[in-house]
């Protein structure tokens, strides 16, 4: 039976399905079945997908019957890798739980979990100098093996998400035997071309089946960027051939479709992105190869990049993914970002307006790139990672002042995220002193106007709230229509008046102002940025007083904004509307809103009305049957 | 209250044709309430489980458990709103009035009302089990009276207004665009309401679907549930 197992190693997924599945169905001698489902998996893990989720399910009974404790450690093993190799982390994680030596393993398989990747290496890198101390003098036992390959492959693989590629290149280079996936990996993203050619002469004869669509794809790369040896023909044939390899593996995978998919999915988006790329670079650089200098030649190129880097900018990963599957989409295209620019720069002797713009278009994209990167690393929490790529930014020398300000923008965001996951005051100092430091002669009205606004925000965080007013209304001077500006005065206001002990105490003019600068940020079209605002309005209007001051300032401020901000809340506006205290003012508003949307107002207000008559019906009804028995009685 | 229909009076001013459309649609749409037999029928079935409840705390004893007064007095009401034709002075006047109208005409109705009269109207001993029993043959009566009834039926029976409506009577959009704001031409209007209702089943309610056309194209299936709202089962 082993032998045939053997031997199946590169069949068609069905046969082994059959086999596998007829073993196990008939329950045969259960110390057998685990010793063979444990070897095969690794012979078939090439293969194996086809059944594996089905298969994965059978171990995990077969796991459990079996009592022989030999067998225990290795199936846990071989079910872990097959988890990981169908990229279920959840899974593999908990097969790790029940099998881990060093409690701190576990703790860095956790932060792993839930994106906290710096702690997670740092955990490691401890449990990696733990070890090295208990065994230092006995050996370690074979079971711990596994454990220390993990950690070797999780430590690589948080520098990844960590964008720390040049420390894994020099990882990669400085054994004596070097690791040239890794290699292979990270040194076209620094770019190290050579290494990158040597890399791949090592691993032509020496990849992984399930990987050689990533050899291609890298030979691929080389062909383009590296400036030995371009060879645009070649590039052709490399994404040929590794859509047909992607294509196979995919087959491989069970037809439902699921995390294993993911990253031959991430796969397809670099090879098109490589394609693309060399459609660029023939553009790019036939042009200066032809001996007609005229301007016809230089303008056709043009079209193809605006339409390239537009496309590039539109089809973007999602949010959810890997933050390393989006440093490899960026970082390449970065490369070609600053081909564009260095193309179009050192044409120095023809000062031609069209290359001016060319090379503006490409660090534009770049900037812009850049930027989208910090914030998606932000968003992940990682905010190293963010301000690194941010910082990076100042390595291109002429940057549009756009750029600049989504730059500090994205900056001051990452320290205030820091600080409300860490709040000690240094983040909101290092904010303010970023905003103090800005020159702002360079940027718009309204630029300026949201610098104001983030400032006076972070005054505000710090408790200093003179200074927080006055930039407030700073901001709102230079630009009436900033939303942003209208909506964090608010909120500045929204804080001190509902932070107030004592109910009694309020202070009400702050709550007029509050809801003044609420009822200001709603006024625009876009209904779903209003929408918190208004909550925050009618929230606020619980807090009123006995003259109905924040019901009047409502309705005094409601003129500018547009009905359909009102829309999602008529039901809310319906029953303040029908409660005694303050439904006079809130009838224009009403009105307002019927006027433009009758049929939205119309249901709501028909059923609450019926609802009151009845009540009022049953209420004259008792009453009447009351005074009656009463009446009786007598 | 007065501020409601203040509004109601200003926009049956300002659109009237709109809103006496929606008026008009909104009263047909009543008529698709449950009928008779299906609401006495879940009054029994509430009443039934109300019995099973205390018989399972008093399952001590059960032989001997008597029904409480709450119960007596919803058996009461039952028959007080069903069986009486003379005037009322409950609050749901209009309604009983319109139901024991109907249920005059309905000869089945007449006949098995002496039977029910006599079964629900406890004298003396009030026994649990007897009135459990009771309750299940007259479910059991009723739910047979009404698998005989069709599973759906055409539109037109109850309400020539729906089924002749079409959108050049009025721009009415579907009930509950309106609930989450969108740009204006994103607002599908109804184009005309489909012919076949048909009866969903649940626990204890009996429901009516329909189904309108809106002027893209699409059918959105509704559920006109009891009290007076409709909701989407899309």
């Amino acid at each position: 039976m082993l032998l045939l197992e053997h031997s199946v190693e590169k069949v068609h997924p069905n046969t082994l399905t059959s086999g596998l599945g007829g073993l196990i169905n008939n329950n045969v001698n259960l110390s057998v079945a685990s010793n063979v489902t444990a070897t095969a998996p690794k012979y078939t893990r090439g293969s194996m997908n086809a059944n594996s989720e089905w298969q994965s399910n059978e171990l995990i009974p077969a796991e459990l019957s079996v009592n022989v404790q030999t067998y225990k450690h290795e199936c846990a093993m071989t079910l872990a890798n097959l988890y990981e190799t169908l990229n279920e982390e959840d899974y593999w994680s908990g097969v790790w739980q029940k099998h881990a030596h060093y409690k701190e393993t576990l703790i860095g398989i956790a932060y792993e979990q839930q994106g906290f990747f710096e702690e997670a290496k740092s955990s490691f890198e401890l449990v990696m100098s733990k070890a090295r101390n208990d065994y230092s003098n006995q050996p370690a036992s074979f079971s711990m093996n596994d454990e220390l390959c993990l950690w070797e492959r999780h430590w690589i693989r948080c520098s990844k998400e960590l964008n720390q590629w040049d420390f894994l290149l020099d990882y990669g280079t400085t054994n004596d035997l070097p690791n040239w996936m890794l290699v292979l990996e990270s040194a076209w993203r620094i770019p190290d071309w050579d290494k990158m050619s040597k890399a791949i002469m090592a691993m032509e004869t020496n990849m992984p089946s399930d990987c050689t669509w990533k050899l291609a794809l890298y030979k691929g790369y080389n062909a383009i960027c590296n400036s030995n040896n371009r060879n645009l023909e070649q590039v052709e044939q490399m994404v040929e051939l590794s859509t047909n390899f992607l294509i196979k593996e995919w087959r491989r995978l069970p037809s439902i479709v699921s995390s294993a998919h993911i990253r031959i999915l991430h796969a397809a988006h670099q090879v098109i992105e490589l394609q693309e790329a060399s459609h660029l670079h023939q553009g790019l650089f036939t042009a200066s190869g032809l001996s007609h200098p005229g301007l016809y030649i230089h303008e056709r190129p043009q079209v193809d990049i605006r339409a390239v880097i537009k496309t590039w900018k539109n089809r973007l990963p999602i949010v959810a993914d890997d933050l390393s599957h989006w440093s490899d989409i960026f970082t390449w295209r970065q490369h070609h970002y600053q081909a564009i620019v260095s193309r179009y720069d050192t044409d120095g002797s023809r000062i031609n307006a069209a290359n001016g713009q060319n090379s503006l278009i490409g660090s534009h994209a770049s900037a812009q790139s850049l930027i989208h990167y910090a914030r998606i690393a932000r968003k992940h929490c990682l905010f190293n990672v963010s301000l690194d790529s941010l910082n990076r930014i100042h390595t291109i020398p002429k940057v549009p002042i756009v750029d600049c300000f989504q730059k500090i923008r994205q900056q001051l965001k990452c320290h205030l995220q820091i600080h409300s996951t860490n709040p000690s005051g240094d983040d909101l100092q290092e904010g303010l002193s970023i905003l103090e430091s800005t020159n702002l002669k360079f940027f718009q009205n309204d630029s300026i106007a949201e610098f104001y606004a983030m400032k006076g925000h972070f005054y505000s965080k710090l408790g200093n709230y003179e200074e927080a007013n006055r930039s407030f209304s700073a901001a709102t001077q230079i630009q009436d229509t900033l939303v942003k500006a209208w909506a964090l005065w608010g909120e500045y206001y929204d804080d001190l008046f509902t932070r107030c002990e004592v109910f009694a105490n309020r202070d009400i003019t702050l709550g007029e102002r509050a809801i003044c600068a609420y009822m200001h940020a709603c006024r625009h079209q876009n209904e779903a940025k209003s929408r918190k605002f208004l909550s925050k309005v009618l929230w606020l209007l619980s807090y009123d007083n006995d003259q109905h001051k924040l019901t009047i300032a409502t309705e005094h401020y409601n003129p500018g904004v547009p009905p359909i901000n009102w829309l999602p809340w008529v039901p809310q506006l319906l029953q303040s509307l029908v409660r005694e205290r303050d439904g006079n003012q809130l009838i224009s508003i009403v009105s307002q809103v019927s006027k433009i949307y009758p049929q939205a107002v119309y249901f709501p207000l028909r059923t609450m009305y019926l609802f009151i008559k009845m009540e009022v019906r049953e209420i004259k009804y008792k009453i009447r049957k009351f005074f009656l028995n009463f009446v009786r009685f007598l | 209250m007065w501020r409601c229909s203040r509004i109601m009076h200003h926009q049956r001013d300002l659109n009237s044709n709109v809103m006496t459309t929606l008026e008009g649609i909104v009263d047909q749409l009543m008529n698709l309430r449950e009928d008779w037999n299906e609401e006495i029928l879940r009054q029994l079935r509430l009443a039934l489980a109300k019995c099973y409840h205390s018989a399972f705390e008093t399952r001590d004893n059960v032989a001997d458990a008597c029904f409480s007064m709450p119960t007596f007095q919803f058996l009461r009401k039952l028959i007080v709103t069903f069986v009486s034709d003379t005037e009322t002075e409950s609050s749901e006047a209009t309604s009983v009035q319109r139901r024991s109208q109907i249920t005059v005409q309905d000869l089945d109705w007449v006949q098995m009302k002496p039977n029910f009269v006599k079964d629900f109207s406890f004298k003396g001993s009030r026994k649990l089990r007897d009135l459990i029993v009771k309750l299940k043959k007259w479910i059991k009566i009723l739910e047979a009276k009404k698998n005989l009834s069709p599973k759906s039926w055409l539109l037109e029976e109850k309400s020539h207004y729906l089924s002749n409506f079409s959108n050049q009577i009025g721009d009415i959009a579907l009930f509950g665009e309106f609930l989450l704001p969108k740009v204006f031409p994103a607002v599908v209007s109804i184009s005309r309401f489909m012919p076949r209702v048909d009866i969903v089943n649940k626990q204890y309610n009996s429901a009516r679907r329909f189904y309108v056309r809106g002027h893209n194209g699409k059918e959105y299936p509704y559920l006109g549930k009891d009290f007076l709202d409709i909701s989407l089962s899309n």
